[in-house]
Formats: C-alpha cells, sequence, structure tokens
C-alpha cells in the first residue's frame, strides 16, 4: 500500500481528462489519472482520498466500477456524467456515489464539489469557533480578536454566533432576528441593520470578515480573498 | 373447411344414423307392443272359447301333426317336458321354459330383449294329457310390406329420411346465419385499417358475436390513440432536433468568432484582452444552458412527461446551482449571494427542479447590468412546505410582457432569443416543471426596481 494520493480521475476522454487534470492539480491537488475503466478496476480504493468517477467507460460502466469500490471501502466518489436522467442520478446515489457533476461544467463547479467532499472542518477549539482573527466561545460567550477580549452584548453575541454556527454560508435577516434578537422587544430587521453595525464597529479591522450579502443577509468570511 | 361446410356434414353425419338407429328403435318397440297385444288376445280365447278348447282337443287327437296358422299367428304345441310334440315344431326357447316354471294357467309369457325375436309367446293351457303347453309367434301385420317378421326396412328408411331433413334444416337455419354473421364481422375488421380503425358492423348485437365485435371495435381505438400518441412524439422530437440545431448555431458562431479573433491576437504578438475571452466564455456557458434546456423541454413536452419523483435535497440543489453559475457572475461582475437551511427534504425530479432553479438564475444574472446583484433565497416554511425565491436588481422586465410570461406554450422563435423576450423559453420550463410537481410561481417586477421569481409549495 503506497501513500496516499488525494484524487483518483477516471475519464477516457484524453482531451477532457487532460483538462480536468490540470485544474485540478493547478488548485494544489495529488491526481492519478486513469483512461481505462478496466485499469481502474483493480485500484485500492482506500488509497485516495477521492475518486472522480465518469459514468461512460469503454470496458466497464462507471456503475460497475462504484459498485466494486463500494464492497472495499467508503471513499467518497463524485460521478462524471453528460446524461441528466434523474433515473441515473437517483442509480448513482442508490449505488453508493457522494455526488455528480453532469458535463458541461466549469472547472471551478468542479473544484467546488471537490473542496466541498474533502472540506476540512473549520477549527473548533473546545466549545469555540476561530474564523481568521476570529476566536469565538460560545461557552463562556466571549469574543477574542487576534487573541484580546472584545465587549459585546448579549444580542450582538447571538448575532455572531448564529453567523459563526455556519461559517461562509449566509444568514437570512429574517433568521438572525428570529434567533438572535430579544423576542419580547420585537426586533426587525431594521434593528438587526444597526446591530450588525455596532458590531462591525467593535472588530474594526476585522469587519471585514462580517460581508453582507445583497438580498439575503450576512455571513462571516474566513478568506478575505473569497469573492 | 369453412364453418358452413362443416356445420352441414356434421350435421348430416350425426343426424342422419341418428335418426335411423332412433327410427329402428321405435319401430321395433312398436312392433313388439302390438305384437304382445295380438298374443295376448289370443291366449284370451284359446283358453276362455269353445274354439280355444276344440284346438286343444285336435292336438290332444293328432299331436304329431298340431299345427296352426290363424291371423297371423302360428301356434306349436308342447308337452310335459317341453318338448316339441310335433317334429316341425322349433324348440321351445330357453327364456320362455325359465318364465313357464312360475306362470300362471292361461297367462302368456313373452321373449322379450332386443336380441329376441319379436312377438313369440308361450301359454301354460292345462296340465292333463297331451299338448299342456302352447307356443304362439305372431308372424307381424299383414301387409305388402317385406316378409312377416321382418323390419318394414322401406317405412324406416322413409322416416328417417325425413326426421334428418327436419333436423338437418332447424341446425342450419340456427348455425348458418351465425356463420354469415361473424364473415361479415371478419370483412369489417379486415377493412378496418382504412376505415380509421373502426369496426361498424355489429355494434349492437346483445349476444357474443356483438361483445367480439365491440371488442375489436375498442382494440382499434388503441391503435388509433396509441399512433397518435407516437406521431406526436415524432413531431416534439423533430421540433426539438431542428431547434437545437438553429439555437447553438448563433453562440457556437460567436464563439468561433472570438477564439479565432483571440488566436490572431496572440500570433501577431497583441496584448490579448482577457474581455474578448470573456464573451467567449459567455457564450459556452449559454450554450451549456441551451442544451439543458432543449433536453428538459422534450422530456416534459413528451405526450406524457417524463417525471420522475424521489426524495431529494433541495437545499443541495440551490447549493449545486449557485456554484455552476457563479464563474458566470463574476465574468459578468455580477454579486451572486444566497442562503439555505442545511437540508430541505422535498419529493420531486430533482432533474427538473435543478433545471428550473438554473434558468431562473442564468437569468437573473443574465438580464442584469454590470455591479448588479443576485440574491437566491431558499427557507423551509412549515413541515413540508418551502420558498425560494430569486431576485435581483436589475432592469426587469416591461410589464406588458409579464403577461405573457405566464403562458404555457412559449415556443415561437421570439422566445428563444437572449432579448429579453427570450427570458420566456427558461421561464415556460420553469412554469410546466413547477407545474408537474404542484409548486406555485409568482413573477413580478419589485416595487424598488428589479425582477422577482418566487416559487412556493404549500405547507
Amino acid at each position: 500500500m503506497g501513500e496516499t494520493r488525494d484524487i483518483l480521475l477516471v475519464e477516457d476522454d484524453e482531451r477532457l481528462g487532460a483538462e480536468v487534470h490540470a485544474s485540478l492539480t493547478g488548485a494544489g491537488y495529488d491526481v492519478e489519472w486513469m483512461t481505462s475503466g478496466t485499469d481502474a478496476l483493480w485500484v485500492e480504493p482506500e488509497s485516495y482520498r477521492l475518486i472522480i468517477l465518469d459514468l461512460m467507460l469503454p470496458g466497464q460502466h462507471g456503475f460497475d466500477l462504484l459498485k466494486q469500490y463500494r464492497e472495499r471501502s467508503d471513499v467518497p466518489v463524485i460521478i462524471l456524467t453528460a446524461r441528466k436522467d434523474t433515473f441515473d442520478k437517483v442509480r448513482g446515489f442508490e449505488l453508493g456515489g457522494d455526488d455528480y457533476v453532469t458535463k458541461p461544467f466549469w472547472p471551478e463547479e468542479l473544484l467546488a464539489r471537490v473542496s466541498a467532499r474533502l472540506r476540512r472542518p473549520v477549527m473548533r477549539r473546545a466549545a469555540g469557533i476561530a474564523i481568521g482573527p476570529l476566536e469565538i466561545d460560545t461557552e463562556a460567550r466571549e469574543l477574542r480578536l487576534d487573541g484580546e477580549f472584545v465587549e459585546l452584548t448579549k444580542v450582538e453575541f447571538d448575532v455572531l454566533a448564529q453567523l459563526a454556527a455556519r461559517p461562509n454560508m449566509a444568514i437570512t435577516r429574517r433568521q438572525l432576528v428570529d434567533r438572535a434578537l430579544d423576542e419580547e422587544r420585537e426586533g426587525t430587521e431594521r434593528t438587526l441593520d444597526v446591530h450588525i453595525s455596532r458590531i462591525r464597529k467593535k472588530l474594526g479591522a476585522a469587519s471585514k470578515h462580517l460581508a453582507t450579502v445583497w438580498g439575503v443577509g450576512y455571513k462571516l468570511v474566513e478568506s478575505l480573498e473569497d469573492h | 373447411m369453412g364453418l358452413r361446410a362443416r356445420v352441414i356434414v356434421m350435421l348430416v353425419v350425426a343426424v342422419v344414423p341418428i335418426t335411423a338407429v332412433f327410427s329402428l328403435v321405435r319401430v321395433r318397440g312398436e312392433r313388439a307392443l302390438a305384437a304382445e297385444r295380438a298374443l295376448a288376445r289370443v291366449s284370451t280365447r284359446i283358453v276362455d272359447s269353445p274354439r280355444g278348447e276344440r284346438l286343444i282337443q285336435r292336438c290332444q287327437r293328432a299331436p304329431g301333426r298340431f299345427i296352426v296358422r290363424q291371423r297371423g299367428v302360428t301356434i306349436h304345441a308342447y308337452d310335459a317336458s317341453l318338448a316339441p310334440v310335433s317334429p316341425n315344431a322349433p324348440a321351445l326357447e330357453p327364456e320362455l321354459v325359465e318364465a313357464l316354471r312360475d306362470a300362471e294357467f292361461g297367462e302368456p309369457v313373452f321373449l322379450r330383449g332386443w336380441t329376441a325375436p319379436v312377438g313369440v309367446s308361450a301359454l301354460r293351457v292345462h296340465d292333463l294329457g297331451a299338448c299342456p303347453v302352447l307356443r304362439l309367434q305372431w308372424g307381424g301385420p299383414r301387409g305388402p310390406h317385406g316378409p312377416p317378421g321382418g323390419l318394414p326396412l322401406g317405412m324406416i328408411l322413409w322416416q328417417s329420411l325425413l326426421l334428418s331433413g327436419v333436423l338437418v334444416l332447424t341446425g342450419a337455419g340456427i348455425a348458418l346465419p351465425l356463420v354469415r354473421r361473424i364473415s361479415k364481422l371478419t370483412d369489417a375488421v379486415k377493412q378496418a385499417p382504412e376505415r380509421d380503425w373502426t369496426v361498424d358492423v355489429e355494434r349492437n348485437s346483445a349476444d357474443e358475436i356483438g361483445e367480439l365485435a365491440r371488442a375489436f371495435h375498442a382494440t382499434g381505438r388503441k391503435v388509433v390513440e396509441t399512433i397518435r400518441a407516437l406521431e406526436e412524439r415524432d413531431a416534439a422530437l423533430e421540433a426539438y432536433v431542428s431547434n437545437t440545431t438553429h439555437d447553438l448555431a448563433i453562440p457556437l458562431t460567436v464563439l468561433q468568432h472570438r477564439l479565432r479573433a483571440a488566436q490572431k491576437a496572440l500570433r501577431d504578438g497583441e496584448e490579448l484582452d482577457p474581455e474578448l475571452l470573456g464573451v467567449a466564455l459567455e457564450e459556452s456557458h449559454y450554450i451549456g444552458a441551451l442544451i439543458s434546456n432543449m433536453s428538459a423541454a422534450a422530456k416534459l413536452e413528451a405526450a406524457q412527461a417524463h417525471v420522475k419523483l424521489h426524495e431529494m435535497d433541495l437545499a443541495e440543489v440551490v447549493a449545486r446551482v449557485v456554484s455552476r453559475h457563479e464563474p458566470i457572475a463574476q465574468q459578468r461582475d455580477v454579486e451572486l449571494g444566497w442562503a439555505a437551511p442545511e437540508v430541505l427534504t422535498i419529493t420531486g425530479d430533482s432533474t427538473l427542479i435543478e433545471q428550473a432553479c438554473s434558468n431562473l438564475v442564468q437569468n437573473a444574472i443574465q438580464y442584469n447590468a454590470r455591479g448588479g446583484h443576485v440574491a437566491v433565497v431558499l427557507e423551509p416554511v412549515g413541515e413540508l412546505g418551502f420558498e425560494l425565491k430569486v431576485f435581483d436588481d436589475g432592469p426587469g422586465v416591461p410589464d406588458a410582457m409579464l403577461g405573457s410570461l405566464t403562458e404555457r406554450e412559449v415556443r415561437g422563435d421570439a422566445a428563444r432569443s437572449r432579448n429579453p423576450g427570450g427570458l420566456g423559453f427558461g421561464l415556460a420550463i420553469v412554469r410546466k416543471v413547477c407545474e408537474v410537481h404542484g409548486f406555485g410561481l409568482q413573477v413580478e417586477n419589485a416595487p424598488e426596481g428589479g425582477f422577482v421569481v418566487v416559487m412556493t409549495r404549500a405547507a
């Protein structure tokens, strides 16, 4: 058993395979690319962190490969297919596929699915969440910025905690109002906006991590290069 | 052999022998009865009348020559040991001997049975001296028909023929009209293909032939329906192929031009403007969207929409759709934001729903200006419902067009163009998908500007 490689790509089309290989390696992954379905039968799925599997392969249908892999391993499998048939999709999931990408696709699409499957969980320390320079301790109900304690009101902390629970995902205004604002006071979305602007003031330079999402609400972003 | 011929042959082959046998049996029975009556009369007379006495005396005087022939009855005599008294007399049949044992004086016993000759009886007249037992044989009705004791073959033949004739006529009278009806029905069925697969004959008859006719007719209707459905599907397929060819031609041409221009620029050592390729990017994205839409349209327009319902996560579909459109949103400098719960399970055809969501997002991005914004918000409603809202701050849609966007069939050329009128095709797919799933759909211009589409499912 050799070392674990990141990704196994099973795609028989030379040009498409080359493009996908280039885009994945360009994103920093270590990729092994096989063009033959029959060869791919003999691999040890456990030696990869993720498998990208084209369905239409000469000699061996992708579903058969998938069945073989599933007998030996739970490694995540993304199915590549040109067919948009729901029946095929359902079948793919039944056989143990984790995700699918339909052709044609942009390189970013596949990369997004790959990173979603290989996502490293956001660093959690004890009862806390770390996002960039921010550390949110939900138990002690404390916010630290670059290690320094930041004073927040109860409501302000609740709002931030909601955002931190799903980092990089936008949360709607309504949800924030429902879950974080004081029920008795009947907070409105206007009130929420005010709270947000106060939190931003307290975050100073780090306030860029608290992004407004037009038409939706707000989100906490880990990396400022995002978007 | 046709039914008619078979019916007739069977009637003749069955009926004639049956009636012959029937007649034979009847005639024999009648003769036996007549014989017994006659013999009984004669026996009575022998025992009770003076003539009978004289007859017995004659026998006793000259037994060796005793034989009487009177009115068709032949009488022989037998002694106490039941042996014939005269050498010309036949031996007494064993059945008669048997029967005589228990017989009373003066009571005739008859030879019975199918194989026995008709009209033979014996009689015990006294037990004193010679001729205690007489054997009487009936010679048959006097007449010119055949020898006495024989069967009247002529009469039997006559009767059989008459009866046969009647039976054959009756049988034919019942069977032949039925055969004729079946023949007519067969002709009608054979001609059905030319008559739009209808069978008009015998439709109102109450019997089995009528049922057969109705069944043929029903089958014919089904054939017509099936043919029509197949023709519809063929037409839809043809339209699909021709539309696809037409609609792909334009963006593909733009793509070819742009790529050629980029290649030329690079070859000439010119600065390559990324914008050049930006347009190529957009065209190819558009081509991808078009292909997906065509495929969804073909599925939905088929005689029976091919919808496969299954449990699916709508939140995941939204995430996927957004991720697919992010590159193009970036390209057009449009901000694409979205929010959805972790999981939102519904029952639906995930391919069609994904296509519908994709069209909404695609439209919102496509008809927006640079620097614009698009938001995609999915929220649960109650236990089973959801609300999916896609809105933007673009120019919206002219109010006059809003109405036509709700039209079902948006297959015209205008619908498929990239201009705001072309909005229609993607929306037509969305509308059809919503219909098929029972989702609600609202489109409107937002009061603050921009366009809003809301897809809902009640809780």
